[in-house]
């Protein structure tokens, strides 16, 4: 337990620096943070879809190692409560336009690239049987 | 630096609750994915009341981008809807509509309290 708690803590610590990286180059560009949550959220679930479905049982590492990059990195670096207030604010600010595609886009293309990785993490583990 | 330093130090703290939350009901025999859901419910009313009364930037990175940021997940959410899919549609799209407009109205609460 001591070991996944370091690992799952090692690998949150990356995420969120990696989440508040992108977003602060998205804020300095775009002059907004949304563009930057779409990508970590569509990004960490394909990449969770792909570790979860096949990628991690293809290489098995080692319990902390599996848990620090699903739970902590993957976990750390995606985030549901800023998309729920970005949702918030956008709406109380009445863009409405903007609320509602930044809303449905990240829960769609976040779904659909779950199945992407899924897919592609299943292909990887079906391949790795052929070959050995 | 410091506030990548403060912020990735948040998470840490979120991602560890969030595991030993999960951690703790994983041997849960319902099919809904009640800890997720609980999990970023709590951090959408949490996140509300922060975005309203937290101004401190560090404080910011820390609690809202840090601390609530990992401890909810996106990804998890995502995932679990698709597998979830699979076995049973229904509470598959209703874990997926609950969690997306309670968790807007959570927020909203945090805003109001």
């Amino acid at each position: 337990m001591v070991k996944r708690s370091l690992s799952v803590a090692i690998f949150a610590f990356i995420g969120g620096i990696a989440r508040l990286f992108l977003q602060n180059i998205s804020n300095n560009i775009l002059g907004q943070t949304l563009t930057a949550t779409i990508l970590i959220n569509i990004l960490g679930a394909f990449l969770l879809g792909l570790l979860s479905g096949g990628l991690l049982t293809r290489f098995s590492p080692s319990e902390p190692l599996n848990v620090g990059l699903t739970t902590g990195l993957m976990g750390g670096f995606t985030t549901f409560s800023s998309f729920e207030l970005d949702t918030d604010k956008t709406l109380i600010a009445h863009h409405l336009g903007i609320s509602g595609m930044y809303f449905v886009g990240t829960i769609l293309v976040g779904i659909i690239f779950a199945v992407i990785g899924r897919k592609i993490g299943e292909y990887i583990l079906s391949k790795g049987a052929d070959w050995e | 630096m410091i506030p990548y330093l403060i912020a990735g130090i948040g998470t840490s703290i979120g991602a560890l609750t969030r595991f030993y939350i999960m951690d703790s009901t994983k041997n849960s025999q319902s099919i809904f994915p009640w800890s997720t859901f609980t999990i970023n419910m709590v951090g959408c009313l949490l996140i509300g009341i922060c975005f309203r009364y937290i101004q401190t930037p560090l404080l910011k990175d820390l609690l809202i981008v840090g601390i609530i940021g990992g401890f909810t997940t996106f990804s998890t959410f995502a995932n679990e809807i698709v597998i979830l899919y699979q076995t049973d549609r229904k509470t598959s799209l209703l874990y997926l509509s609950s969690s997306v407009i309670l968790g807007l109205i959570l927020v909203q609460l945090g805003i109001f309290i």
